[in-house]
């Protein structure tokens, strides 16, 4: 949360891509969000994060299969990088710890 | 499909390495949206998706995406940067006042130096052009150093042509030039032809070749044409010139040159600022002899052809001189030549040379201070920024990051702070130039080489600033351990305290010696110098009928100007005391010895009543003779100098130099100073207008009451009397502001600096104070809470600088009163060095810095310690 | 029309009232950091006070105003309640407005809570950290 660290939404995505593992893409985030967080999201929007996140280190990419939906384009598959992951341990940390500090917080 | 024109409208604006999954995501969600919304919402959302692909973080995106990142980076850091300044608005404020000050005063003198650098510049082949001077054998000679033998010029080209190509030879002389009813008063210049060939005026209108080979003709400036005419092309008009031998006289405007540079060594020689040009043959309306004769002394130029050495040239010169010049022109003196390049620089005792120098230390010195601040502030400030960066983990590279951030830290700083200064000069240029009285362009009359200097100096400060503190940060064992960062602290404070002595040192310095320079001129301006300036007027624009009728005339035109009662006394006389006073030397004996042997005087002409206009003291005798009585030829009056080398008496006969028969010394005054008072005063000899036939000025010794009013009557007076002849006027205290210019442009300079250096080393102590406090916020909680009052703890603060301060000035005394002596040393007469020159600005200086310290850390040392101990 | 409309409610994917209902309730990043602050700091938490716990423990530097107007903004939606407290020397008398959360406020940091909670647990290579 402090401002070394990325952006909420930055992290929300990478989070993304950490935990959609093979399937990670523009459309399939978008729609993870949109699913679980039940939160308006623009694809847009991630794309330009996933490149942003993959300038500064924390994912890699290359291309995958195409499917019939998609009229045989293929998608472009990121996959987290070792900073990355560092990345997000640290934020889960001091998360964590802040959280810590709210009594009524404390379960699991 | 029929939204085929939106994956048009994607490919267009897509960079291409990224369609295929862009378009392959937006078609999947297409599909998708059809289940969920049917298709027409679909499409809708379709287009809306589309359309907000065309946003920078796709468009920019190319495929060496190590560019972006770099710009990336770059992003970043300049974010962090503006950050951390607009985060401590108080120190970078410090900074940026002392760094914006020490440019804006860098930029004053700097654009001052170059405009005087600068004079010169637009003559001819500048580097060819050279002036020729006499040095005479003995100590003195009888003129101005200037003056040479006239046929000079013309042998050396005549008999040595390869080595000189040129020569132009003039008289200077102030003039009356009229049209109709419009009088003004010029200096010209009357010389050879070669005028516009050698230095390459430009002429606006006629013909070089031929317009300074006839007699009655006249060549003029634009500035002048548009005063007489309001137009330039006024070749073939007419001016009316009133010479000294033939009344008025017609010269017809034979060329027009445009406005030449100011200061420049020919038609601002000597600062004569001449206006008008006439040609050798109007020498026979001036009392001037013919100039092409041995006898006959002259100013000359000469040009060198190319390749030729100045000391090849000069030696050429003296061989001419001794060869064909008579004896007893060629036996006292040596010709030197001096190049005008430098002409301006080194004249006068090099006095335009010292001023720059003085200036350019002044300035570095202000610049050092300015950054000083800099460099101790942002040591002193890093220490809490640590803190944020030593959490750090994630990215590698962490002291390369610091140093990056802190150097291109320091450059924005440095060029915000140019920026401003480009501003504030703009502003304050005029003010400065009145004050300093000179003249300073605007910025945007400076060409691009004066650009490419200040970027580098901007550029150069900011770096010099950051270096240390990016250094001592990134490199600081801080992030790695602790134990480290005790050793490096200590150090780096006592780096910090000799950067704060340092200060204290320098503007000690420079106060005490603008003090000392203060009292030294103003010395100069109030001191007794043997006669009374006060309320003098003086009129230069006379008509000069040097004959009896015209000595008749001038005598009615004094009796007219006394009946008015504000005029107390009126004098003819060659020169006044401070100005133009000599025209020439002479050497005097008792009568019956030689001549050669006696002392050089220098010789002066008066009337009877110059004792009473100047209020100079006689010792013996009468000056000349009373007013009223009848005139006594051949009389002179010697000042005490001169009575003492030769044992005078009243009564005395003397033999003169150059003159025949013997002259009677009829009194004796107290010596005066008529030259600038780094001069001892030298023995002088007055004539009387009448035995030395001729004069120049009217000096009115005016009686007290409004000087306006006075001057009004004065001027009414002189219309009455003199109707074709301009009033051209001056008080005699503002002529001696003239003889000191450069020392008053030293001592406002001066000044000035003193109060910058004054405003900065204050602020970075006010910066230090607060940072420091800040930082020992816990330690004074604690104090506090053991028992230490609030005037404990100022104590506690202050005898730190205190300390630093009695060091510094304590070092700083030997240097300075060293430095002093020097300088004092180069005046004739000069004031004592007294203690309190020292004492008081020390004295004020460790009081206005304790003040502000204890004022700084007052806030700190009231508040409650409980309040400071339980925020950690 | 009404065809269109029977399809979307009957979906079993998503459904659009509740699609919308979510979005209001969703918080901002500052909004959820200023209501944790206001959570820890239990009684003593005015605007200065967040400010400088903000500073403190996240190393962020916080424009009071905007702190101010994000708990007015949390006031409004439910999440904490104020009440004006007692008056020190130090602010010239004048009363702070304390603000405390509600257990609105704390379900919605729960719920926040446990939402990126079941997001790490995917990622296995977050496990050991933080517990």
């Amino acid at each position: 949360m402090a401002k070394e660290y990325l952006g909420e939404f930055e992290e929300l995505v990478l989070t993304l891509v950490a935990a959609l593992r093979e399937d990670a893409y523009g459309a399939a985030i978008a729609e993870e969000i949109e699913t679980r967080m039940k939160r308006e999201v623009n694809l847009s929007a991630v794309h330009v994060t996933l490149y942003r996140l993959e300038d500064k280190g924390f994912l890699k990419s290359s291309m995958g299969g195409g499917t019939n939906e998609r009229g045989g384009r293929r998608k472009r598959i990121y996959i987290i990088t070792n900073a990355g992951l560092a990345m997000l341990k640290v934020m889960k940390e001091a998360r964590v710890n802040l959280w810590k500090l709210v009594p009524q917080l404390k379960m699991g | 499909m029929e939204q085929s024109w939106i994956i048009r409208f994607l490919r267009w604006f897509c960079p291409p390495h990224l369609l295929e999954e862009i378009e392959g995501d937006l078609l999947q969600k297409f599909e998708r949206d059809i289940k969920l919304f049917g298709e027409r919402k679909a499409k809708r959302r379709l287009l809306c998706n589309t359309l907000r692909f065309f946003r920078p973080g796709i468009l920019l995106r190319n495929k060496f995406s190590i560019e972006h990142n770099r710009a990336t980076m770059y992003k970043s850091y300049f974010k962090i940067m503006m950050r951390n300044m607009l985060r401590q608005k108080f120190y970078s404020a410090i900074t940026m006042l002392g760094l914006t000050v020490g440019i804006t005063f860098a930029l004053l003198i700097g654009i001052f130096i170059w405009g005087e650098l600068q004079v010169n510049t637009d003559l001819k082949e500048i580097d060819r052009l050279y002036l020729m001077e006499t040095n005479y054998k003995t100590d003195e000679g009888n003129q101005p150093p200037f003056f040479v033998p006239a046929l000079l010029g013309q042998a050396a080209i005549e008999q040595y042509p390869t080595l000189f190509e040129k020569y132009y030879r003039f008289r200077d002389r102030g003039i009356t030039v009229s049209k109709d009813d419009h009088h003004v008063r010029l200096q010209s210049m009357i010389g050879d032809s070669t005028f516009f060939d050698m230095f390459g005026f430009r002429v606006l209108h006629g013909d070089p070749q031929n317009a300074l080979n006839k007699p009655n003709t006249i060549v003029i400036t634009e500035k002048i044409a548009r005063q007489f005419f309001d137009r330039s092309d006024v070749t073939g008009e007419s001016l009316t010139v009133n010479t000294e031998v033939n009344g008025l006289k017609e010269h017809v405007i034979t060329a027009v040159i445009a406005d030449v540079q100011e200061k420049n060594s020919v038609t601002d020689f000597m600062n004569s600022d001449a206006q008008v040009f006439l040609p050798q043959e109007s020498r026979v309306d001036f009392n001037l002899g013919f100039q092409d004769e041995w006898n006959t002394s002259i100013i000359t130029y000469l040009k060198l052809t190319e390749g030729t050495f100045p000391g090849e040239a000069a030696a050429t010169l003296n061989k001419i001189l001794q060869k064909d010049a008579p004896q007893d022109i060629s036996s006292d003196k040596t010709i030197v030549l001096n190049p005008l390049s430098n002409y301006y620089l080194l004249t006068n005792h090099g006095a335009v040379q010292k001023l720059i120098i003085s200036l350019s230390v002044i300035v570095a010195f202000i610049l050092l201070l300015a950054i000083t601040n800099f460099v101790n502030i942002s040591i002193a400030s890093s220490f809490s920024r640590l803190k944020e960066v030593g959490v750090r983990k994630v990215i590698g590279g962490v002291k390369r990051q610091v140093l990056i951030q802190f150097l291109s830290e320091s450059l924005l700083l440095a060029i915000v702070s140019g920026t401003l200064s480009l501003l504030l000069y703009e502003i304050l240029h005029h003010y400065f130039a009145e004050v300093l009285g000179v003249s300073l362009p605007s910025l945007l009359e400076m060409d691009l080489l004066f650009w490419w200097y200040f970027l580098m100096g901007i550029v150069v400060i900011g770096l010099l600033a950051g270096l240390y503190p990016s250094f001592y940060l990134s490199s600081t064992g801080t992030i790695e351990s602790l134990k480290g960062k005790f050793n490096s602290v200590r150090g780096t404070l006592r780096f910090s305290r000799g950067l704060v002595g340092f200060q204290f040192l320098v503007a000690v310095f420079i106060l005490v010696t603008s003090v000392v320079m203060s009292r030294q001129i103003s010395y100069f301006m109030e001191a007794d110098l043997g006669y009374d300036k006060s309320q003098v007027l003086i009129v230069s624009s006379l008509p000069r009928i040097w004959t009896e009728e015209g000595m008749n005339k001038m005598e009615i035109a004094k009796r007219e100007f006394l009946t008015s009662p504000r005029i107390n006394s009126v004098s003819l006389s060659w020169g006044s005391p401070n100005f133009n006073f000599e025209p020439y030397k002479a050497n005097i004996n008792h009568a019956g010895q030689p001549v050669e042997k006696g002392i050089l005087t220098s010789m002066s002409s008066a009337d009877e009543a110059y004792v009473d206009v100047y209020g100079l003291k006689l010792l013996d005798g009468k000056f000349f003779f009373d007013e009223g009585e009848p005139f006594q030829a051949n009389r002179l009056v010697l000042n005490e100098s001169a009575q003492k080398v030769l044992g005078i008496h009243v009564g005395d006969k003397l033999d003169i130099q150059f003159s025949d028969q013997p002259f009677t010394v009829a009194g004796i005054v107290k010596d005066f100073h008529f030259e600038s008072m780094h001069e001892k005063i030298k023995p002088v000899a007055f004539l009387h207008n009448r035995d030395f036939q001729a004069y120049r000025y009217f000096s009115f010794k005016l009686n007290p009451g409004s000087l306006e009013q006075s001057v009004q009557e004065v001027e009414q007076l002189w219309k009455d009397i003199f109707p074709n002849d301009p009033f051209v006027y001056a008080f005699t205290d503002d002529r001696l502001a003239i003889t000191y210019q450069t020392e008053l442009q030293l001592r406002k300079a001066t000044t000035v600096a003193s109060v910058l250096i004054l405003i900065i080393v204050l602020t970075g102590v006010l910066g230090l104070v607060s940072l420091s406090v800040a930082k020992r916020n816990k330690e004074i909680g604690i104090r506090k809470v053991l028992g230490a009052t609030v005037s404990n703890i100022l104590l506690l603060i202050s005898r730190e600088y205190a300390f630093l301060m009695i060091i510094a000035f304590a070092l700083s005394i030997p240097v300075n009163y060293f430095f002093i002596s020097q300088w004092l040393s180069g005046f004739a007469y000069h004031m004592e060095v007294s203690g309190w020159m020292f004492i008081v600005p020390i004295l004020a200086l460790f009081c206005i810095t304790i003040i502000m310290v204890c004022a700084q850390s007052f806030k700190t040392a009231i508040s409650d310690p409980v309040k400071s101990l339980k925020h950690e | 029309m009404s065809d269109f409309f029977n399809k979307l409610y009957t979906n079993p994917y998503i459904s659009l009232t509740k699609h919308i209902e979510m979005n209001k309730e969703y918080l901002g990043e500052f909004e959820e950091l200023v209501l944790t602050m206001v959570g820890i700091l239990q009684e003593e938490a005015y605007g200065n006070a967040i400010v400088n716990e903000i500073k403190d423990r996240v190393g962020r530097t916080c424009n009071l105003s905007a702190v101010h107007v994000t708990l007015y903004r949390l006031e409004d939606k439910g999440y904490v309640k104020s009440s004006m407290g007692g008056s020190t020397n130090a602010r010239g008398g004048r009363r702070k407005r304390i603000f405390t959360i509600t257990n609105a406020g704390l379900a919605m940091l729960k719920a926040m809570k446990e939402q990126q909670m079941q997001l790490w647990k995917l990622i296995p290579q977050l496990k050991i950290v933080g517990n």
